[in-house]
């Protein structure tokens, strides 16, 4: 019921902020556990109760084929 | 021991009919919490979970029951629960300071009743509280700062209530957080640079926060950045155009000034960018047709100038473009009608000019077309009928002459038409009354002439929707010849 967001991307991309401002999508590569193609999609994330007429935050996932893994 | 283990087993038992006592409406579906001293029986009660060593209360999970009334103090006594799920219910009253005495809690799920008063300070002793979500109620006062001393917090949604006050800055330093939820309350003071220590989601909509955006939002790892319905001013920071990662950039309804940075043309992997209602000025950056996988463009109800550039033709996964309440002018490019996929194209209320590009009908999924308060002279593209999907069309305050094209009669779905304030002459085509879903039809003020069509329930129309055409005869009383018909 409820989804987690912590993932490696966030964390590596957090020591990146030593480097400069921006950010990229993640790469997916080897992140669906051996399953291939694995890409970078966007999936809507809904904490608590969900509420009609609002989007949800948005935030990248790896997937493949129908499963979906953390970047 | 064991025997006071039992005993504590017992207390909790009791402690669950005291809770009972301070709720309404439980009649139907609290029925089986009733004390008839058979030991732990508590432990099968709904929506009671214990543990299976201790035997203790471990989950309380009474979510959408409809139940009124308010949280007992008592629930303080519960010392083993690690989750309590009270969520979609009606539950009134302030959240009791006992909270803080349920020292095991995990999870603290109150969303959706109408608890009033402050968030308890006391939440801020559940050293391993990791979800907190107090979500639509009507909590006021301040963010307690004593949140960011919860080591475990991962989820922290206290959106939609009546919180104010500022931000708690420490809270921003919480590496563990994942989410923080915290859009429609009442906010105030500007965004800390520290806001980029943030790793996890976050969404401060809708509040009353004021300043400038950051340089620093720059350094956000985040996908989405829903900065909409607060005070913010000043101009928006080039630095977003390099947050690549984001999917959702939201920046509508604040005070925003400046031009649209250009540099926002490299957000490649965006689909949705909001600006609308700001106090943007300068012309719309051609680059911005360089933003290959965007389905939503608002740029509406802002200030801005120029001409609406034909780069955006390339976006070919748009479904929605909303320039409407700017002051652009010249001609609506052809290109537009590039977007195949466009659902929805609203260039209402600016300077448009020139006639409607015959190509716009190449937008096969189109179901609202809006260019009305404008200067678009020409008269309306017949191949316009050949939208099938149209459910809306609003050509209104322009410029257009010529006849009401008879394909018309081909917009099977149209619910609205909108011509009015135009220099159309010519009949109304037969065609327009056979259109069965039609709701609202306005033809008034242009030099129609002829006879209104009194066929297929045309009259469902009122007169309103034909006044100001003086050669238009129509079936209502004063109508230049219903005397002479009737």
């Amino acid at each position: 019921y409820y989804y987690y967001y912590y993932s490696r991307w966030e964390s590596a991309a957090a020591r990146r902020r030593l480097v400069g401002p921006g950010s990229s999508p993640p790469t997916c590569r080897s992140r669906c556990g051996g399953c291939h193609p694995c890409r970078p999609v966007h999936v809507a994330i809904q904490p608590g109760v969900a509420f009609p007429l609002e989007y949800y935050p948005e935030a990248w996932r790896c997937k493949c084929g129908d499963k979906l893994f953390m970047p | 021991a064991a025997a006071a283990v039992a005993s504590a087993d017992d207390d909790d038992g009791r402690t669950l009919l005291e809770i009972k006592k301070s709720f309404r409406n439980v009649d139907n579906v609290l029925y089986d919490w009733s004390g008839d001293g058979a030991p732990r029986r508590y432990c099968s009660w709904r929506g009671v979970l214990c543990d299976n060593v201790t035997f203790a209360v471990a989950a309380l999970n009474l979510s959408g029951l409809n139940l009124g009334g308010e949280i007992s103090p008592a629930i303080g006594n519960l010392k083993g629960v690690v989750s309590i799920d009270l969520r979609s219910n009606e539950l009134s009253g302030q959240i009791p300071d006992e909270i803080g005495d349920c020292t095991s809690l995990t999870t603290l799920d109150l969303s959706s009743n109408n608890l009033g008063g402050d968030i308890p300070f006391s939440i801020s002793k559940l050293k391993h509280l990791e979800n907190l979500i107090l979500k639509n109620n009507q909590l006021v006062g301040m963010i307690p700062s004593t949140l960011s001393q919860l080591p475990n917090l991962k989820i922290l949604d206290l959106a939609q209530n009546k919180l104010n006050g500022e931000i708690p800055r420490l809270i921003y330093w919480n590496e563990v957080l994942q989410y923080l939820g915290l859009r429609s309350n009442n906010l105030e003071g500007s965004l800390s640079p520290e806001l980029c220590q943030l790793t996890g989601l976050w969404d401060l909509s809708y509040n009353r926060l004021t300043g400038e955006i950051p340089f620093n939002i720059g350094f956000l790892q985040v996908a989405t950045l829903s900065l909409q319905g607060n005070n913010f001013s000043g101009p928006i920071p080039p630095v977003i155009g390099l947050m690549q990662a984001l999917a959702v950039l939201d920046l509508s309804f604040n005070q925003l000034s400046g031009s649209i940075p250009s540099i926002l043309g490299n957000l490649t992997y965006t689909e949705k960018l909001y600006l609308q209602g700001n106090r943007l000025t300068g012309s719309i950056p051609p680059e911005l047709g360089n933003m290959s996988t965007l389905h939503y463009l608002e740029l509406n109800d802002n200030e801005l100038t120029g001409s609406i550039p034909p780069e955006l033709g390339k976006l070919t996964d748009i479904y929605d473009l909303n320039l409407a309440n700017n002051n652009l002018e010249g001609p609506i490019p052809d290109n537009i009608s590039s977007c195949l996929n466009l659902i929805s194209l609203n260039l209402s209320s600016n300077h448009l000019s020139g006639a409607i590009p015959i190509e716009l009908a190449r937008m096969k999924n189109l179901d609202t077309l809006d260019l009305s308060c404008n200067m678009v002279a020409g008269s309306i593209p017949s191949a316009i009928g050949s939208l099938e999907h149209l459910l809306r069309i609003n050509l209104s305050n322009n410029n257009l002459v010529g006849y009401i094209p008879a394909e018309f009669g081909n917009l099977r779905s149209i619910m609205e038409i909108d011509l009015a304030s135009n220099h159309l002459s010519g009949l109304i085509p037969q065609e327009v009354g056979m259109l069965q879903n039609l709701i609202l039809l306005n033809v008034s003020y242009n030099n129609l002439a002829g006879i209104v069509p009194t066929d297929n329930n045309f009259s469902r129309f009122s007169p309103d929707s034909f006044l100001g055409n003086p050669e238009l005869c129509g079936y209502w009383l004063g109508s230049s010849c219903y005397s002479s018909s009737h």
